[in-house]
């Protein structure tokens, strides 16, 4: 067995001394120093008694009332929406559509489902709801931009005008001004099959916002007179139709780039007021090949035209029938 | 969860100027040096604090410059210790192997270290340091004698004490900007750390640290801090001893010319060459002969190594000094005193460079031993083989049982 370690009476060291120090000994900076010191201390034990408290509190609800704790904390009531939009929607018609009961709590809302009301409108393409602290519920609206209008009849009801987005979806429309909605075209030829409360996404809608944006960037003045931009032909023939009250009728094809088709009709127009300048006009950009088809719509005997100019990299087109006159052939060989 | 990062200030109040560095110890291992507070010193004579207020506001002074230059608040510092009333003395003791195996436990160590740590000090003194030199087991040298076969186990130690109000003071002045101190070195110790090599103390080493009112030495052999000291002679008599021989009233006068004419050894040979004391012609300005002052300078230089030499006395041995003399400390700016140095240890002589990782900044003799401060105090001790041993849960169990005893 290993004997006991020597004890000797230690020597004193300077780890003896005491280092506390009376505050009347400590400069100004020292004494600001232990006031801060222990007001961290008095902090830190602050938060271990809360922390304590609290530990406390959650053991005794949970022996006595287990319930309570699972029961969602409905917080503040909401005193109002803080929103922001990119489009023309309004506070007014956002609590309308969130239509929050009375005294609703912030916590206790469930923004999913306000998120789908608010989304359903289909004017709506994206919405963002938080919470912010402590009574305020936060919107952010990202709106569809509507590029034509269709009318919707359902039974024998009145016809009522909707409006399309870029993305097909068709909604109803809220906040624009008149003036706004006149400007945009109808939509032809399309059949809107109803879905929910609302109506499933126009197919071609992405053609014919890249028609538009097209003819806005080429031919501005073009645009302002187009009425009616029909897709009956869509599926079938890939052409849109637009009947425009400055030309008449315009075919487009969508497998052609929009932009040279409207350099064609440009001019083609030109070359084409020269001769006929006041009559309504179908002007078939589709043909392909560099081609275009320019017909008169009015009703008026055959007679033999002077030939207008022909590019050499232009062929002669057949014959039309006007939509103006149905069963009127207009014999019209003059292609561009 | 506590920070992994700490920082660590190292004070010095020294004669004629306070240093403060404060280090940043990241993971309790790579430490960055990224504070430093300067004052020049008042209230402080040889070392030890005269005038607590003086002082105190000079250290605190420094201590604020350095939490502001490091972006940081330190709550613990290690801080120096010199002047006259540091004595030190040697104690040995020596125990019997107890296992029958001869086989040297840990309990023996204990016990030869007890022993030697032992001797009981006068009234009013404390200890400052206990420097254990390297074991000897059955007459060899070993630095862990634990698991060795043996039957003789010696130790010996260099115990540093003071006078405890002279160390009370330094601590107090340190509380009173609320900050606690953790490790009590002495000067010579830390400079002595930072500036020599782990070889040139395996083969034998003196560092002098001359600083503006105390000379402290340390001499290292076998790895190991023989002996310390502290002469209270530093950089200020130099200038003391000019303004005596040139008979100038105004000490800073003194100072001047030592920086720029004084020198350790004598050079100059024109009895007649003359220096201007400002140089710029101004009311007041006066020549001095040059010689006489190289001489003044070389005198004190001289006899300071000799007093020095004289207190180290048989303990010295050129044999046993292969590293040579090695100077720091402000005072070692002189011109021409590791010649004298060499001259008087009859060793060869350099100044201290501190390690690559100090920054220019930093590199001054003057701050060796608040560098040496934290390089010391971070490092492992050598005092104390024991203290850096894991406690094991039969050394605990052991304490446990034998402490009523």
């Amino acid at each position: 067995m290993n004997p006991s370690p020597v004890k000797l009476p230690p020597s004193r060291t300077w780890r003896d001394l005491p280092q506390p120090i009376k505050p009347r000994a400590m400069s100004r900076e020292g004494r600001r120093r232990r006031v801060l010191a222990a007001l961290r201390v008095t902090g830190l034990a602050g938060l271990l008694l809360a922390a304590a408290w609290g530990g406390m509190e959650f053991f005794v609800t949970l022996k006595s009332n287990p319930a309570r704790l699972v029961a969602p904390a409905g917080g503040a009531t909401v005193r109002g929406l803080v929103m922001r939009t990119d489009g023309v929607l309004d506070t007014a018609w956002t609590e309308a559509t969130l239509a929050l009961p009375p005294k609703a709590g912030l916590m206790a809302l469930d923004l999913a489902v306000l998120q789908r009301r608010l989304l359903a409108s289909g004017q709506v393409g994206t919405a963002e709801l938080t919470r912010r602290l402590p009574d305020r519920l936060a919107v952010t609206l990202h709106e569809r931009i509507p590029v034509a209008r269709v009318l919707a009849q359902a039974g024998d009801g009145e016809p009522r005008p909707l409006l399309v987005a870029r993305d097909g979806v068709v909604f109803a429309g809220m906040g624009y001004a008149p003036e706004t909605v006149a400007r945009l075209p109808f939509l032809d030829g399309v059949r809107l099959k109803a879905v929910g409360s609302g109506f499933v996404p126009i197919e071609g809608m992405t053609a014919v916002a890249g028609l538009l944006d097209a003819a806005q960037s080429g031919v501005p003045e073009l645009v302002r007179g187009f009425r009616v931009i029909s897709l009956a032909r869509f599926e079938a023939d890939g052409v849109i139709t637009v009947q425009s009250d400055d030309v008449g009728e315009v075919v487009f094809g969508v497998r052609e780039e929009f932009a040279r088709q409207f350099s064609r009709l440009d001019f083609a127009l030109a070359a084409t007021r020269r001769q006929l300048p006041v009559a309504p006009l179908r002007i078939n950009l589709a043909i392909g090949g560099g081609q275009v088809l320019v017909a008169r719509l009015v009703a008026e005997p055959q007679v033999e035209r002077p030939a207008l100019p022909r590019p050499a990299d232009r062929a002669v087109v057949g014959t039309v029938k006007p939509l103006s006159a149905p069963g009127l052939s207009v014999n019209f060989p003059h292609a561009l | 969860m506590l920070s992994r990062t700490k920082f660590i200030g190292a004070v010095e109040i020294g004669t004629s100027r306070i240093t403060v560095i404060i280090g940043q110890i990241a993971r309790g291992r790579s430490l960055s040096l990224i504070g430093l507070g300067e004052c020049p010193s008042r209230g402080v004579s040889k070392g030890t604090v005269v005038d607590f207020k003086a002082a105190t506001e000079c250290v605190h002074a420094a201590l604020e410059e350095a939490e502001r230059s490091a972006g940081a608040r330190v709550g613990e510092v290690f801080l120096a210790q010199s002047g006259a009333h540091l004595e030190g003395f040697q104690n040995e003791a020596e125990v019997r192997v107890s296992a029958a195996d001869n086989m040297v436990s840990t309990l023996d160590i204990e016990n030869v270290c007890g022993l030697a740590k032992s001797k009981q000090l006068p009234e009013g003194r404390m200890v400052v340091h206990h420097l254990r030199r390297p074991f000897r087991l059955d007459g060899r040298l070993v630095p862990d004698p634990e698991h060795l076969d043996g039957r003789r186990l010696e130790v010996g130690y260099w115990t540093v004490h003071g006078q405890e109000s002279r160390i009370a003071d330094h601590l107090h002045v340190i509380r009173g900007f609320n900050v606690r101190v953790t490790e009590l070195i002495l000067s010579s110790l830390a400079s002595g750390s930072v500036m020599t090599s782990t070889d040139d103390r395996r083969h034998g080493v003196l560092v002098l640290d001359l600083g503006a009112g105390t000379t402290d030495y340390v001499l290292y052999r076998d790895g190991c801090a023989l002996l310390t000291g502290v002469v209270p002679v530093g950089g200020l008599h130099f200038s003391n001893d000019l303004s005596l021989g040139l008979r100038l009233n105004d000490q800073d006068q003194a100072e001047k010319l030592k920086l720029r004419y004084g020198r350790a050894v004598v050079t100059t040979k024109d009895r007649t060459e003359k220096v201007w004391l400002h140089g710029d012609l101004s009311i007041g300005d006066r020549q001095f002969p040059r010689l006489t002052i190289e001489q003044i300078t070389a005198a004190r230089a001289r006899e300071l190594f000799e007093v020095v030499r004289k207190k180290l006395g048989g303990n010295f041995d050129p044999e046993y000094t292969a590293a040579g003399v090695v100077l720091t400390g402000g005072g070692s700016k002189l011109a021409g005193i590791e010649e004298v140095a060499a001259q008087v240890f009859d060793v060869p002589a350099r100044f201290g460079e501190p390690p690559g990782w100090v920054g220019d900044h930093l590199r001054a003799p003057g701050h060796s031993t608040a560098l040496g401060l934290l390089h010391y105090g971070l490092g492992a001790s050598p005092e104390s083989l024991l203290a850096h041993r894991p406690a094991t849960v039969g050394r605990l169990l052991r304490n446990f049982f034998t402490a009523g005893n």
